[in-house]
């Protein structure tokens, strides 16, 4: 606009319009005019009447004077109308032309409720005023604060609510553990009844469809102790209290050993088995290897479940080596149904399967797996599976072990002469021996079937290279590997060559087999022994393959001074006390029972026991009290043996009964092997001991220096019957006939270190030397039976290589005796009937 | 549109029809929210779910679902903290109709991204009015039949309600013949 332009200022009725809540004031403050709204929020409002009289001025802080009002004509006033208290806000103006001082302003109000309740509507506003605007705007501002705060009280009492239902499914949780951890205990308690007691009379001499009775129940229980450590381990790691006790223990041994405990039913369906421990896994590691071995079995059990045909392959290879410690990745392959990527999300959470019908077709908890990841975590590692649906699985972990401070070397033998020929229809199998032998030196040929083996022979044989070495597997077909192995045996020019062959318990004969065989080797294969087998038979010498215990040395053994033989069985149980009594009879030795702790102090202040079994719960005064009272008193002058015998398998258990002064720990139920085991590690052998169930029990009257007890044949000879043949002669030619093929059968799985071969002819000893009346040569094939069969199951123990080698030992010097006295008796008899004839 | 709309056809399910049909309309449109933010924006797309799946679900035709909304919302918006508003805007429903428009300019002023209607007249005579009901939004003029009702109710006056010239016809905007008899007018 141009400065000399024509200014025009708003006429009276106009001013009136566009400010509906204006005030004109004079020199004395008096109202000279004012707008229709302004009566509508202080209606007392004339002209003529003073603006003291009318309103007080809220801001600016100054006086209520014309002159005061003109200076402050920029400031933001608020003035109160004295008679409703309605605020206006606005500024003050002075008309030069007029002399007037002006009031512009409007109702100020903060909540549209005020302008509804001074009776003010939409039409009392002019357009350009956005006082309503702004309460339109407060009120949905204040409508979206009610929201969020209503949101934030719903999300609070919803927090709240998730808190209190957290707490209570803890409390639920921690409930359920310990109702697991108490019926897993409770159900152990019978079991214990059930298992020891069935395997007493698995050492009975029963007729055979008793005996399949026996195994039946036995299987079935072995197989619900499963299910209930299952359940126990499952309530541990609910409650966090999973834990390992590592200790130093041999790698390679442990993967055999859970390799061949699966060897029967991989067998029993056909599968070709093979546990492979790759180049550099460390022989000792530390770590808890009971833990190690339950993942061994998990995914081993569950490969050979779910595959029909095929093979299932456990494989074991160093990762990486680092000051300390090792990582290993342990892989089961097999050729099974495998899982699908649906399947792979579910498969390691507790309680499922990859579908409902699994758990009918192949039963199992469905816990396995979610108790080995949580193990491999644990360990350091993690769980993992690679799988293709109806193609195979391969389910791994990987795990830290601590270095053991002993260094054990594999041993290398130089085998660099050695020309081998392998024949052995399954693939992994033969890549295993050829890499095992390769590693070693030897140069290898392999081929699946018995002809190709033969023919391969033979163009050695021309070609003037021929092979020192033949590795049969006793199913290589067409022909099959025994019959391979007489070829070789009928052709003399092979006759350098040596045999080795290689059989599963599918094939229990193959022991027997007719054919000039340097070595048997039971599948699957452990590669440490087969390759000691080889070097022995190419005369490298071999490092002592017993192994030591893996435990310190037992603190003292009792005196051989006192012998002392009674055991003092500590327990409430009336089936349980039954148990350990008949199974150390089965074992020689005479026991006592005590059925709580005080009991059992006293019969040790009266009694001379060498050794004490010792239940951890009972009555008046627990097991741990006990201890802990039988080693103050002994007050370190002695020390008597006590081995804590637990049904709780609770974490810690092992430590707190070690801690109470005991001496070792076997849980329930006991295996009459870890029990011989355990008692050997502590006590000497037993010096009086009671014949095995299967024989006479009945006092017998032999004379020290004989191996026979002749009551046993003055009994069978009241069954003599007129012009028969001699039945005491019978008996005993018959006995001396089978005793050298049963001595055989167990050199040859004591030379491989095959204790399943070694059970067998033991448990047959056992019966027909009590039935001849060689009692000492029957208990001691029952205790090696016993020491075989060890590793069958959950073994907390597994006895070294040692004892049964002791036993096999023990059994072949008694054997000889007895030989020698049978023949005696046979002269004896033989004298007799010539002389009365 | 703004979460207001959404809440009170929620309102008017479960207060009308209950709260099992209301589950079942949120099951249908895939709705698993318990309740509205008002002054939150929604995608139209959803308002527009929720009356069909309420078509459904109440075996009534889409129009009578959105009929029966524009009443309710008067009576809603009524309770739901626009009282006030709606007192200030008018004391007769003829003073009420006529700054409907006000009204919404005035909040669509204050809500980012509102694209409220627009409603202007032409008088009739004393008694009718011609209202011109604007909207980018097509095919709510049954809800604009329901929310006249509802006005009609609040405001205690008869109202005749034609509608002569709709956009779903294919005019260019909505016409309504509105007479008010007797009441505040």
């Amino acid at each position: 606009m141009h400065e000399n332009a024509t200014k025009v200022g708003f006429g009276a009725h106009l001013i009136g319009e566009i400010f509906p809540f204006h005030l004109g004031f004079d020199e004395q403050l008096r109202v000279v005019q004012h707008g229709v709204g302004v009566t509508k929020v202080c209606p007392d409002v004339r002209d003529g009447v003073r603006f003291g009289e009318l309103f007080t001025v809220y801001r600016p802080r100054t006086e209520a004077s014309f002159a005061d009002f003109r200076r402050a004509a920029a400031s933001t006033f608020f003035i109160d109308s004295i008679a409703t208290k309605v605020r206006m806000r606005g500024q003050m103006g002075f008309d030069t032309e007029s002399g007037l001082l002006f009031f512009i302003g409007t109702p100020w109000f903060v909540d549209i409720d005020e302008l509804r309740r001074s009776q003010l509507g939409l039409k009392d506003f002019t357009v350009h005023d956005p006082i309503v605007d702004f309460l339109y705007m407060v009120q949905a501002k204040t409508l979206a604060l009610a929201d969020a705060t209503k949101f934030s009280e719903t999300i609070a009492k919803q927090r709240d609510e998730l808190m209190r239902t957290n707490e209570e499914l803890a409390r639920a949780s921690a409930a359920k553990s310990q109702f697991l951890a108490n019926t897993s205990h409770e159900l152990r308690t019978p079991l214990n009844g059930i298992m020891g007691m069935g395997a007493l009379l698995q050492l009975e001499d029963l007729p055979r469809h008793h005996r399949n009775y026996a195994d039946k129940i036995m299987g079935s229980a072995k197989a619900l102790l499963v299910v209930v450590n299952d359940v126990l381990d499952f309530s541990k790691m609910e409650a966090g209290k999973l834990t390992l006790e590592p200790a130093e223990f041999r790698l390679h041994e442990l993967a055999h050993e859970v390799t061949e405990v699966f060897a029967a039913s991989a067998d029993q369906k056909g599968l070709d088995l093979v546990c492979i421990v790759g180049e550099g896994v460390p022989v000792r590691v530390v770590a808890d290897d009971g833990r190690f071995r339950q993942i061994l079995s998990n995914l081993l059990g569950n490969a050979i479940k779910f595959t029909s045909k095929g093979e299932v392959v456990l494989r074991i290879d160093l990762v990486l080596e680092r000051t300390d410690d090792y990582v290993l990745r342990t892989s089961v392959r097999d050729t099974g149904i495998g899982v699908d990527e649906q399947g792979k999300t579910t498969l390691f959470t507790p309680f499922s399967q990859v579908d409902g019908s699994m758990a009918r077709r192949f039963g199992g908890t469905g816990l396995g797996l979610a108790i080995s990841k949580q193990l491999a975590e644990l360990m350091g590692g993690e769980i993992g599976v690679e799988s293709e649906s109806g193609v195979g699985s391969t389910f791994w972990f990987t795990a830290t072990l601590k270095k053991s401070a002993v260094f054990a070397a594999p041993i290398v033998h130089d085998l660099s002469r050695l020309y081998a020929l392998i024949a052995d229809p399954c693939a992994t199998s033969c890549d295993q021996l050829r890499s095992l032998l390769e590693r070693h030196g030897a140069t290898v040929d392999v081929c699946e079937d018995g002809a190709e083996a033969l023919r391969r022979i033979d163009s050695a044989l021309a070609a003037g290279r021929p092979y020192d070495l033949a590795v049969l597997d006793v199913r290589a077909s067409s022909p099959p590997g025994a019959h391979v192995a007489k070829a070789i045996s009928a052709n003399p020019r092979c006759h350098p060559m040596r045999t080795i062959v290689l059989y599963t318990t599918a094939q229990p004969d193959a022991a027997k087999m007719r054919a000039r065989v340097d070595a048997f080797v039971s599948k699957p294969v452990n590669g440490r022994k087969f390759i000691q087998s080889v070097a022995r038979l190419f005369g490298h010498p071999v490092a002592d393959s017993i192994v030591p215990p893996p435990t310190v040395a037992p603190r003292s053994r009792s005196s051989g001074k006192l012998r002392l033989t009674r055991v003092l069985v500590v327990e409430d149980h009336p089936v349980n006390q039954e148990v350990a009594v008949s199974m150390l009879a089965t074992l020689g030795y005479a026991a006592d029972v005590a059925a709580n702790g005080h009991k059992a102090i006293e019969a040790i202040e009266q009694g001379s026991y060498f050794l004490v079994l010792m239940d951890l719960q009972m009555p008046e005064l627990d097991g741990y009290a006990a201890a802990a009272e039988i080693r103050r008193r002994e007050r370190g002058a002695k020390h008597i043996p006590i081995i804590a015998l637990s049904a709780h398998a609770m974490e810690g258990d092992r430590a707190k009964a070690l801690a109470a002064g005991m001496d070792d720990y076997l849980t329930k139920p006991v295996d009459i092997a870890h029990l011989a085991y355990a008692i050997g590690r502590w006590a000497p052998a037993p010096t009086e001991p009671r014949p095995p169930s299967s024989a006479p029990r009945r006092r017998t009257h032999r004379s020290h220096d004989r191996s026979i007890d002749t009551s046993v044949l003055d009994k069978l000879r009241k069954y003599q019957r007129k012009g028969a043949k001699n039945i005491v002669t019978d008996v005993i030619e018959k006995y001396l006939a089978d005793l050298p093929e049963r001595l055989l059968a167990m050199r040859h799985a004591a030379a491989t270190e095959d204790r399943a071969g070694m059970a067998a002819p033991a448990h047959a000893l056992k019966s027909s030397s009590a039935s001849i009346g060689a009692i000492e040569l029957g208990k001691i094939s029952a205790q090696l039976e016993a020491a075989c069969l060890v590793g069958d199951g959950d073994t907390e123990v597994t006895p070294p290589t040692d004892l049964v080698l002791t036993l096999f030992e023990c059994l072949e010097k008694e054997s000889t005796r007895v030989r020698a006295d049978l023949q005696t008796i046979l002269h004896d008899q033989q004298l007799h009937q010539e002389n009365t004839e | 549109m703004y979460g207001l709309v959404n809440a009170a056809v929620q309102d008017l399910v479960v207060s009308k029809f209950g709260t099992d049909k209301w589950e079942k309309i949120k099951t249908k449109v895939g709705w698993d929210g318990d309740s509205f933010s008002r002054m939150a924006q929604y995608p139209d797309d959803l308002t527009y779910k929720f009356v069909g799946a309420a078509s459904e679900v109440l075996s009534i035709t889409p129009d009578q679902v959105l009929e029966a909304f524009g009443e309710y919302w008067v009576l809603y918006t009524g309770q739901e903290g626009y009282g006030h508003m709606f007192d200030i805007a008018g004391s007769t429903l003829r003073e009420f109709l006529i700054n409907l428009d006000s009204l919404h300019t005035r909040v669509g002023q204050n809500f980012a991204n509102l694209k409220p209607p627009s409603f202007t007249y032409d008088e009739v005579n004393e008694q009718t009015l011609r209202m011109h009901y604007h909207s980018d939004r097509k095919g709510l003029c049954p809800m604009v039949s329901g929310l006249l009702r509802g006005l009609s109710k609040r405001f205690e006056t008869e109202l005749r309600i034609d509608h002569p010239v709709c956009s779903r016809l294919g005019a260019p905007h909505c016409e309504f013949m509105l007479t008010v008899s007797g009441g505040n007018a």
